[in-house]
């Protein structure tokens, strides 16, 4: 008798090829752009014929993309530090204590991931002309902060949920100022939800191009914003160099995050 | 010891001067331990509401340097609402506490330099055993070196020798609370308060930290205040116990007082087990003489103050009637039939109905007998001590 079709075991290969064809569909962009940087040709093209680094010495020796990566970087990391730290005071307020209109702040804070980037960005500008701070770092820096704050917020509100509140009344019961308690006990215990929201805000703010776009000017220009021009004006192999190593930037910022949030949750003996 | 339970001791009223209160020592404290290094406390008319609950209703008491109280009651009772009063995280809305004869009503907690216990622990899970243990020491600016010698002591103290670098959540439930009982010892507070602190543990477990606890008090010689809702942990560890009841302080006193003679139907029950039953004043006297509608008659001390045909509550302590099943119903003696019975282990119960219509439980040890079958003929008795007149009028 022949053996017959076993439809179950079959079914089973389902959600993996489902799987399979999503990642697939979700990294296309990268087997493209990730070639092309390694391609010899002068023009942006795919597939690549003949091999070279000569895009990623490009990037290295252009004074303009360098200064770009610099302030980018820079903007990142005060970006990173402003939102970690308004999150934190937010998801206090948020979580610690209860007031009329609680939900109300809370949904407010939570607005800026629902409505679109272009609007926030749209509204910076018009804002930005009456006070002066359209192509600013001050303006860059705030524009950033407004979208990755929600996401701090989000993080650290976790963190602290996690996190009994009676021990920092315990802390205090044995001679604790408030402020000190806060610091030796549930400073510690949210430290690797503060280390994601640092993260995310860094990340988020250095890939970040719609906000760039409107409140930047020649002097401000940022990373995403110098590829966006180059992709409008000059199309050269250096925007994939660029977007390689933005990528695997990224990368390597999201695998040590993980690895250090996995550190600091076993030594806080949280684990 | 006995008839002291009610407040206003003048003594409490003292200048804070830690050298003179550890000079003064109460009878019960001196018993136990000549010079006693907690300090006296005192509440004076604490009310605390929440809305329209009264979680602690008007509670006056004193409490002696050196002294175990517990405070004992079901949930709601306003016995946690009172230790956290204490502690400083809770104000009360009227009255005041005194510590060593300082007003510490309002003062915050982490001036008021009391030790506490928490039924969770509350230990830091990020601090190894021994950074738990000295934190009170750090807030407190004692010296590095100073830290770790007494660190070291309290260890000692709670026997948890050599797991100074564990974390909490390698620690088995009792060890962790060993750890929490020693970070609110190393500052050698003038007062300890423990929140149900074996709450999480096993019967076994429990009863084992009982007999710790209680060695480790009378070490260090702290006023210790215990909130509990297990009889057994209060009875075995306290000097005095406060049962509690819907933020009102039902009874005082010492754990035998209280057993013997409680003086409401509700102490009677929380602790132990008691028969009641209602009976009227026939001869009045002492002993009087006193019938139950049904017609039990029987003889009880403590009721001078009664007159012929008054109502009361007669109750009696099941372990302490005496079932015989060869012997009949004659004098002191009534005849009874069992009803149920049950073998307990180390005990065994019986539901008897008299035959003059009155139905008792009654609880003999185990000594081997055999149970006795229901509807057995039997006869019970008890000792005219043994039973008592409840003060309160009939509950409801």
């Amino acid at each position: 008798m022949r053996e017959k079709f076993d439809v179950f075991a079959a079914a089973r290969f389902v959600p993996w090829l489902f799987a399979s064809l999503v990642l697939l569909f979700l990294a296309a962009p990268l087997l493209i752009v990730i070639p092309a940087a390694f391609n010899d040709s002068s023009i942006l093209s795919f597939p690549p014929r003949a091999w070279s680094l000569r895009w990623f010495r490009d990037y290295l020796d252009s004074s303009s993309w360098i200064d770009a990566t610099i302030l980018s970087f820079k903007v990142a990391l005060v970006v990173s530090g402003v939102s970690t730290f308004l999150g934190l005071t937010t998801a206090l307020l948020l979580t610690r204590h209860s007031f009329v209109g609680r939900n109300f702040v809370r949904a407010l804070v939570m607005a800026p991931l629902v409505v679109p980037v272009i609007v926030i960005a749209v509204g910076l500008y018009y804002v930005y002309l009456r006070v002066g701070l359209n192509g600013t770092f001050t303006g860059l820096v705030i524009g950033h902060s407004v979208v990755t704050f929600p996401y701090a917020t989000v993080v650290i509100s976790a963190a602290l949920l996690e996190v009994d509140p009676r021990l920092e009344n315990a802390a205090v019961g044995l001679g604790a100022i408030r402020p000190r308690a806060f610091v030796e006990v549930t400073l510690p215990l949210i430290r690797p939800g503060l280390v994601v929201a640092a993260l995310f805000g860094f990340l988020i703010s250095f890939d970040e191009v719609v906000i760039a776009i409107f409140v930047t000017s020649a002097e401000t220009m940022t990373l995403p914003r110098r590829i966006w021009n180059g992709i409008r004006f000059e199309l050269s192999p250096t925007i994939a160099a660029v977007s390689t190593i933005l990528i695997a930037l990224s990368t390597l910022v999201m695998i040590a995050s993980e690895l250090l949030r996995r550190h600091l949750r076993r030594t806080s003996g949280l684990g | 010891m006995k008839g002291s339970f009610v407040t206003a001791a003048p003594s409490t009223v003292r200048p804070a001067d830690p050298a003179s209160v550890a000079d003064e020592s109460t009878v019960d404290a001196s018993a136990r331990s000549p010079a006693p290094r907690g300090s006296p406390i005192a509440f004076r008319n604490i009310v605390k509401r929440y809305d329209a609950l009264t979680a602690v209703d008007d509670l006056t008491l004193d409490i002696a340097a050196g002294e175990f109280v517990s405070f004992l009651g079901p949930s709601g009772s306003g016995k946690t609402t009172t230790l956290l009063i204490v502690a400083g995280f809770v104000i009360p809305d009227r009255g005041t506490i005194t510590l060593a004869g300082d007003d510490i009503t309002r003062r915050p907690p982490y001036r008021r330099n009391i030790g506490m216990v928490y039924q969770n622990y509350a230990l830091f899970p990020h601090m190894s055993v021994a950074r738990n243990i000295a934190f009170p020491l750090r807030m407190r600016g004692v010296p590095r070196a100073d830290i770790a010698r007494l660190v070291a002591r309290a260890l000692a103290l709670v026997r948890l020798e050599g797991l100074d670098e564990r974390l909490p959540n390698q620690l088995s439930g009792g060890q962790q609370q060993r750890v929490a009982l020693a970070r609110a010892l190393v500052f050698e507070p003038p007062l300890l308060l423990m929140d149900e602190p074996l709450g999480a543990l096993d019967k076994k477990l429990r009863e084992e930290l009982c007999v710790e606890i209680k060695r480790i008090q009378r070490e260090i010689r702290s006023t210790v205040i215990y909130v509990t809702h297990d009889q057994h942990e209060a009875m075995t560890m306290s000097d005095r116990i406060v049962v509690m009841r819907g933020g009102r302080v039902e009874q005082i006193g010492s754990p035998g007082e209280l057993y013997e003679r409680p003086r409401t139907r509700f102490v009677a029950d929380f602790l132990g087990a008691s028969n009641f039953l209602e009976a009227k004043v026939t001869v009045a006297g002492e002993p009087a003489l006193l019938c139950t509608p049904h017609g039990l008659a029987m003889r009880v001390a403590g009721v001078a103050h009664t007159t012929v045909g008054d109502p009361v509550t007669v109750a009696i302590r099941p372990e302490r009637i005496r079932i015989d099943a060869h012997r009949t119903g004659a004098g002191e003696w009534h005849a009874a039939r069992v009803v149920d019975s049950a073998y307990c282990g180390e005990t065994q119960r019986f539901q008897v109905a008299l035959d003059v219509g009155d139905t008792l439980i009654a609880v003999r040890p185990n000594v081997g007998e055999a149970l006795i079958a229901p509807g057995s003929r039997v006869s019970v008795t008890w000792m005219p001590a043994d039973a008592w007149i409840i003060p309160e009028p009939a509950a409801p």
